[in-house]
């Protein structure tokens, strides 16, 4: 049976995998309430776990340090609790080589424009591998559920900013936010 | 008249065709061209083309001369062919100041804007050999020069999609090391095609000592008539080597970090030394960001800075493939550059070398 986080841990826990996030950006990630979700960011706020910013024309959330310590602290427990240590450890591991080669993927989408073609067949390949990362995964905690589809999403669209793109849910995002993830849940660095 | 010969293009051309008609004048090899000054009748563009592939390249007013080098931030385009094509081309260039990239960088580093960009054409040199030569040793200052090469066009070398050769020529003899030279660019019938690099010559120096030797001596003349060390694009064609660009080194000395180089070109700011997010706030536009990793939580601040460096990750890191789209010289890898950097100093990102040096550039 999948385990599903509670509120409090998603809000925080979209707040680490975003980064740095509007109230919005971060109740979608989890489709969380959007006011409920403003609710709780400003509980975080109170308690030191999130700040909030504004640097050139960009206003939104990130983890403090103490959020950050919060996070792993609540991501451990969730871990023992469940028993899913062993299954994320596991995918962690599988992760490794493939996070390497789609490293190299989404470097020569980057430097060898020529290559599109063949780089756009190699990343609907790492989408199945994705499938095939993020099914346990979800089998024992239902957040881990939709990175692939995403991916998935954002290959279909065809666009070059979707591949490699910062300012949208791209490939490379996906791909890089579930790196994120796996670090956070196992309290280890990258 | 806005459209000015090559070899008569002053300071109002910007600063790239200045600096080549400097030295066209000085007798040095640069192919011929001409510049598109303003807006300029179509016609007056066609009536110079002479039926060759020409490079269209922006000469941005500020580039080259100011706090930052744009290398990789305006456009340019090789390989145009025909009226419709060379026309495309300099309205692409001439517009590229308008760019957000453009605009963006420029933002970065509180520059003023450019509503248009002179445009150089020249003709396309279609190069066997090609790259980029350092009158002085940048990653050390020492009294050397160095020269990258590979095969092909030297889009190869500039942009940094392949392991060049490197030359080093000091009073102590030259040094060869050979570089993986993947892969080359050459202008075909068809237009630019990209092929894999046979092995045999990948694992043999691209360059014969000869040729060593003539490209140090142009090297040197080209710091002579620049009074100041230069950094020279050039390339072969057959027997003949050509000039495509020359600029002052701008930073010198030992580097203080060295890392992988990623991204491309090179900017200056203060080091802006960043331990976590509870720092955020202290980072200006057109800072160097220092970090020590880069997860999500980093990536907004590279829309800020002007260049970033990090200690951990390598040329297949997240950092470099954010740091590409952002169009920002990155050198990642640098594992003591959060000792090494001092906050606020003003420092050089080299994004092709991998070297954070001090002070700014001219």
């Amino acid at each position: 049976m999948t385990h599903r986080s509670p509120v409090d841990l998603l809000v925080l826990h979209a707040v680490r995998l975003n980064g740095f996030a509007s109230t919005a950006a971060v109740a979608a990630r989890f489709g969380l309430d959007t006011e409920q979700t403003h609710e709780d960011l400003l509980d975080a706020q109170a308690y030191g776990r999130v700040s909030r910013s504004s640097f050139a024309d960009l206003t939104g959330w990130s983890l403090t340090e103490l959020g950050r310590r919060h996070n792993e602290a609540e991501l451990r427990d969730e871990l023992d609790r469940t028993g899913a240590h062993g299954t994320v450890a596991a995918v962690h591991e599988q992760f490794g080589p493939l996070n390497a080669r789609a490293l190299q993927i989404f470097t020569a989408w980057q430097l060898e424009p020529d290559r599109a073609p063949e780089t756009v067949h190699q990343l609907s390949d790492l989408a199945d591998r994705l499938r095939d990362l993020e099914r346990p995964l979800a089998e024992r905690l239902s957040r881990f559920a939709g990175y692939h589809d995403r991916f998935a999403a954002a290959l279909a669209r065809a666009e070059p900013r979707w591949i490699t793109g910062v300012e949208v849910d791209s490939c490379h995002k996906v791909w890089f936010e579930l790196h994120e993830d796996l670090v956070a849940t196992l309290g280890i660095t990258r | 008249m806005t459209v000015v010969p090559l070899v008569d293009a002053g300071p109002e051309c910007g600063g790239k065709a200045h600096a080549l008609a400097v030295l066209m004048r000085a007798g040095l090899p640069v192919p011929d061209g001409f510049v598109v000054v303003g807006p300029t009748d179509p016609e007056e563009i066609v009536g110079r083309l002479r039926g060759t592939a020409v490079a269209v390249r922006s000469s941005g007013l500020a580039e080259d001369s100011a706090a930052a080098s744009f290398a990789g931030q305006l456009e340019t385009v090789l390989g145009a062919r025909g009226p419709a094509e060379v026309l495309a081309a300099v309205r692409r260039c001439a517009a590229s100041a308008g760019t957000d990239r453009a605009r963006g960088y420029r933002a970065h580093l509180g520059l003023a804007d450019e509503a248009d960009v002179p445009v150089i054409v020249q003709e396309l040199i279609p190069a066997d050999r090609a790259g980029a030569l350092f009158t002085r040793d940048p990653r050390t200052g020492a009294d050397a020069v160095v020269v990258n090469a590979s095969w092909g066009l030297g889009e190869s070398v500039v942009s940094g999609v392949v392991v060049p050769d490197e030359v080093v020529v000091s009073a102590a003899g030259v040094r060869v090391v050979v570089g993986s030279k993947q892969t080359r660019l050459d202008l075909r019938a068809q237009g630019l095609v990209r092929t894999p690099v046979p092995a045999p010559d990948r694992n043999r120096p691209c360059l014969a000592p000869d040729e060593v030797d003539r490209l140090v001596a142009l090297g040197r003349r080209c710091a002579e008539v620049a009074s100041r060390p230069q950094d020279v694009e050039w390339a072969i064609d057959g027997d003949r080597i050509w000039l495509l660009q020359s600029r002052p080194i701008t930073a010198f000395g030992p580097p203080l970090a060295t890392g992988v180089p990623s991204g491309s070109g090179r900017a200056t700011g203060p080091a802006r030394l960043v331990r976590s997010v509870d720092e955020f706030a202290r980072v200006r536009p057109g800072d160097v960001l220092v970090c020590r990793a880069t997860d999500p939580t980093w990536t907004p601040l590279f829309r800020l800075v002007a260049a970033v460096v990090t200690e951990s990750g390598g040329v297949l890191s997240h950092a470099a493939i954010v740091a590409r789209e952002f169009g920002i010289p990155a050198v990642v890898g640098a594992d003591r550059a959060m000792v090494d950097l001092t906050d606020g100093a003003p420092v050089t990102v080299d994004g092709i070398a991998g070297t954070v040096t001090a002070g700014s550039h001219r």
